[in-house]
């Protein structure tokens, strides 16, 4: 009697769960980028298939710039988070020193929080009407350059996305078996030394993985880009595509597609590189090595560490402050005064409308859809093979490289009309959340679900539990921590969201990030910094009550 | 009459590879089955096979007159138990023992009951309110098995379960298990590459080598009449002596003749094994059979001095002695005899027993 395959694979539950997950994501992530990509391919005078677009694009000096000008602003990025993120790792993983807590505490705020109230707060610093400017100016006679353009950018970027590469970096360094440290110094390297010649090249993929994700975050950030920037006058991809939509019934109908699928392609292209880099070498194995504790340091060299690293911390975690304080300041036309007042508080609830209520109400039903959808879909794709699985892995992680901009362009382009007619409304907008967000739980309960050992469901079927009730007593419970970090990251996430959102919302679906950076970019500045605070305070609290139910580590673990 | 279990023409291949090559093995009620082999054999592939953990390519099995090839592992109502435990890490002992009691929908005064008696027979009758993480290896394994019984399952499973656990405690469980298994008179397969474990549990052992099944026997059958080269030499280990069909009997390579029968065609080559506990250094019969060995190196074992020799032409020869003997030093001559008898005579070949 031979065994037939598919009728085996048909009588799963969980086929049918992986099919569905491949579903929504081929609907609400591939379907969008195709007809973007469909769209930049139509012909502007006449209903042929054509190269068109990108020639138009390759050949205007103004689009040129943008791309040049994106790959600028995301190289200096990338380059600075490394200067500072890997000092960082290396210090706080080889030696225990005062304060560590409290650095630690920063550096999460500052990765958790949205990167352009960062730029904001550069703005109400070093902008033209900025505190050190005016004080430089009024009181020291000095004219500073102002914090506008590339170099702002890639600053305001670099101190938002260093924490990404502190821990990616730090958990490579903590994963090298510190034998081969040992080996290189009793063979006589300086410690200086075994760090170049031994700890680096070891923990190189860490590094190349989290300079990735860096240069990826700057190229799709389009807050910081925007605010930093100020529109047109320094545009890059994002941004660009962004002006393009809104300008779209205008002369050049596909250019917004054009410049997505362009932001897209060098997107995708840089992950795909990183793959096959990664595949020719592959990487010592992990295995878990004793690894001895942290040294402990005292003295000088405590006091230099920790003051080291205390600068730069702080120096990327005053933004979070400035804008805190500047809540609080008396707002006069586009300049803060040095008086306390609540009034921008007034007006900012005044003016708030809808926007708080449906932030906690979008991002509580996203994260309802993605902390089901993503543990179940982690789940499949962990534990079974097959090109099913690995076809869900796939589009599942789509959205983790498409910038928001690019998949909320998609997004209005694709679903305003029958079949699926949902621009506008709520419902596009908790859909796009979902659907960017859900990789950090696919991720979260895969690698958990990863180190369970497979005999546990084995033995619950074994005695007798269908598929679904075993995953829902043995798995559910064991994943419950890996649940919680990925549930956290996606939360602030969401909850924070701001570049695909900004090109589907409507009046009456306006967030609290959407009106935040309305005001940053052309309104009040007390305003602005009242709701930035808001998105901060609310960052905040929700880590303190993770922190405080013991799910800090993994929550960590996973971004 | 028909058996309990019947595993009929089981195939199972991986790509490429075939793991099982259309196996056939029948359980009576109430046997105890060893699958022995070493790594890569296929004896988990089948045990899987049987649990319903993985699905055959071709063949079927049938378990109380029931084919179950179709039906998932959740139907199957059989107790298994696993080599890292699979003990359920976030539930005490008793819910773990009471899950599959629970799945049945057992009443809850039942499942008091049967667990309370599930743990006494494992003798950890005073552990139900404990979680696992406080349990040592041999522990775990107590409750695993105690989960697997108290279903009273149709067949019970074992998947190399002692393998985790340490030597002294392993020999402890065996017997255990072997003391349940008869007490509950469940049909019991059980999978494990330890071939002295499985002399000592096991009514009847089934090895098996490279997915096919070589020989189905008592233990002392399996010891003493191995049917297969392979299986002389994984089950308690033999000296192997070349040798050559000569005349209806085997003439070893050193140039003794074996008085043996041999069906074999006269100039094949063959394999002659031999114990090392049934070499002697004084000849113990008058027909007995001398080799010309050199001593390589004398071990101490104990009971016993574990003799390595070479003969003349390097064929490494092992003799287990009296530890009073007295003996050449290294790289002295000895005469090492045995009844002929004892040996075995297998075709170099294929591996096929031919004396």
């Amino acid at each position: 009697m031979r065994r037939n395959p598919v009728a085996a694979a048909l009588r799963d539950p969980w086929t049918f769960i992986g099919l569905a997950g491949i579903a929504f994501a081929a609907v609400f992530a591939v379907v969008p980028l195709l007809a973007l990509f469909a769209q930049s391919l139509q012909g502007q005078d006449c209903d042929c298939i054509g190269l068109e677009n990108f020639e138009t694009f390759f050949g205007s000096r103004y689009f040129r710039r943008a791309l040049f000008n994106s790959l600028n602003v995301a190289t200096a990025a990338t380059v600075l988070s490394l200067a500072i993120g890997v000092p960082l790792a290396i210090l706080f993983t080889r030696f225990r020193f005062p304060g560590r807590p409290v650095l630690m505490t920063m550096i999460v705020m500052c990765m958790l929080s949205p990167p352009f109230i960062g730029a904001y707060a550069w703005v109400i610093l070093f902008g033209r009407g900025g505190m050190v400017t005016l004080f430089a100016r009024d009181a020291l006679g000095i004219e500073l350059p102002t914090i506008y353009g590339p170099a702002g950018i890639s600053i305001a970027s670099a101190f938002s996305h260093y924490p990404v590469v502190f821990f990616v970096v730090s958990g490579a360094l903590q994963r090298i078996d510190r034998s081969f440290e040992e080996a290189a110094s009793s063979l006589g390297r300086r410690p200086a030394m075994v760090v170049a010649t031994v700890t680096l090249p070891l923990a190189l993929p860490g590094v190349a993985t989290s300079a990735l994700l860096v240069f990826l975050s700057t190229l799709a950030d389009f807050g910081t880009a925007n605010i930093l920037g100020e529109g047109e006058r320094y545009p890059v991809l994002a941004t660009l595509a962004y002006s393009l939509y809104l300008n779209e019934i205008g002369s050049e109908p596909g250019m917004a597609a054009t410049t997505s699928v362009v932001l897209v392609t060098i997107a995708l292209g840089l992950v795909l590189l990183m793959r096959l880099a990664s595949d020719r070498r592959s990487v010592v194995g992990d295995a878990a090595a004793q690894q001895p504790p942290p040294a402990r340091l005292a003295g000088w060299r405590a006091a230099s560490c920790a003051g080291a690293t205390f600068l730069v911390v702080a120096a990327a975690s005053l933004p979070l402050v400035v804008v805190c304080v500047s809540s609080f300041l008396d707002a006069r036309g586009a300049v803060f005064q040095a008086d306390f007042t609540l009034e921008n508080y007034q007006k900012a609830f005044a003016l708030i409308g809808d926007a708080l209520w449906n932030s906690v109400l979008y991002a509580t039903a996203a994260l309802f859809a993605i902390v089901v959808m993503g543990s179940a879909f982690g789940y499949y794709v962990s534990r079974y093979g097959g090109s099913l699985s690995r076809t869900l892995d796939l589009v599942a992680m789509i959205p983790f490289v498409v910038p928001g901009t690019v998949l909320g362009i998609g997004y209005a382009s694709v679903f305003n009309g029958p079949p699926i007619y949902i621009t506008g409304t709520a419902w596009i907008i908790v859909i796009v959340y979902i659907v960017r967000r859900m990789p950090y739980l696919t991720r979260a309960a895969s690698s958990v679900v990863y180190q369970i050992d497979r005999g546990l469901e084995e033995a619950s079927l074994n005695l007798g539990a269908p598929p679904l009730a075993g995953f829902r007593r043995i798995m559910v419970p064991l994943m419950r921590p890996g649940i919680m970090a990925g549930m956290t990251i996606a939360w602030l996430e969401v909850f924070n969201e701001l570049s695909a959102s900004i090109v589907l919302y409507t009046g009456a679906t306006r967030t609290l990030p959407i009106a935040a950076y309305q005001q940053a970019f052309n309104g009040d500045i007390g305003i602005a910094a009242a709701y930035a605070t808001m998105l901060v305070a609310i960052t905040a609290a929700t880590l303190a009550a993770v922190i405080r139910l013991g799910g800090a580590e993994q929550t960590l673990a996973i971004k | 009459m028909t058996p309990h279990v019947a595993i009929s023409g089981v195939v199972k291949r991986f790509g490429p590879l075939t793991v099982l090559g259309g196996v056939s093995l029948e359980l009576p009620k109430g046997e105890f089955l060893t699958l022995l082999g070493p790594s890569g054999c296929g004896k988990t592939t089948l045990l899987r096979i049987v649990a319903g953990f993985l699905q055959q390519d071709d063949g079927s099995v049938t378990v109380g007159g029931r084919v179950i090839d179709g039906e998932p592992p959740h139907r199957r109502d059989f107790g298994m138990v696993f080599q890292h435990y699979a003990v359920f890490p976030h539930m005490t002992v008793f819910d773990n023992v009471a899950y599959g009691l629970r799945a049945r929908g057992t009443q809850s005064a039942d499942i008091a009951r049967k667990v309370a008696a599930a743990l006494g027979r494992v003798r950890l009758g005073e552990l139900g309110g404990r979680f696992p993480p406080q349990l040592s290896g041999g522990q775990k394994q107590r409750v695993g098995l105690a989960r697997a019984i108290v279903i009273e399952p149709e067949l019970l499973l074992m998947d190399e379960p002692l393998s985790n656990l340490d030597a002294k405690l392993r020999i402890e469980m065996r017997q255990e298990i072997r003391l349940l298994q008869r007490e509950l008179g469940i049909t019991t397969l059980y999978v494990t590459h330890d071939q002295e474990e499985a002399l000592a549990v096991s009514d009847r052992i089934a090895v098996l080598d490279r997915g096919r099944l070589l020989q189905v026997d008592e233990p002392r059958r399996v010891y003493e009449q191995p049917s297969h080269l392979f299986v002389a030499d994984f089950i308690g280990g033999a000296n192997k002596i070349a040798a050559r069909a000569e005349g209806g009997a085997a003439v070893l390579s050193g140039g003794a003749t074996l008085p043996l029968p041999v069906t074999a065609a006269a100039g094949s080559g063959l394999v002659a094994t031999l114990r090392a506990e049934d070499i002697r250094l004084e000849s113990p019969s008058p027909d007995a059979v001398r080799l010309r060995a050199r001593v390589v190196l004398a071990s101490y074992l104990g009971a016993r001095l574990r003799l390595a020799c070479a003969l003349a032409d390097g064929t490494p020869v092992e003799a287990d002695t009296d530890v009073g003997a007295s003996l050449p030093g290294p790289g002295g001559e000895v005469d090492l005899w045995f009844a002929p008898a004892k040996a075995r005579v297998f075709d170099a070949g294929d591996g096929r027993r031919v004396g």
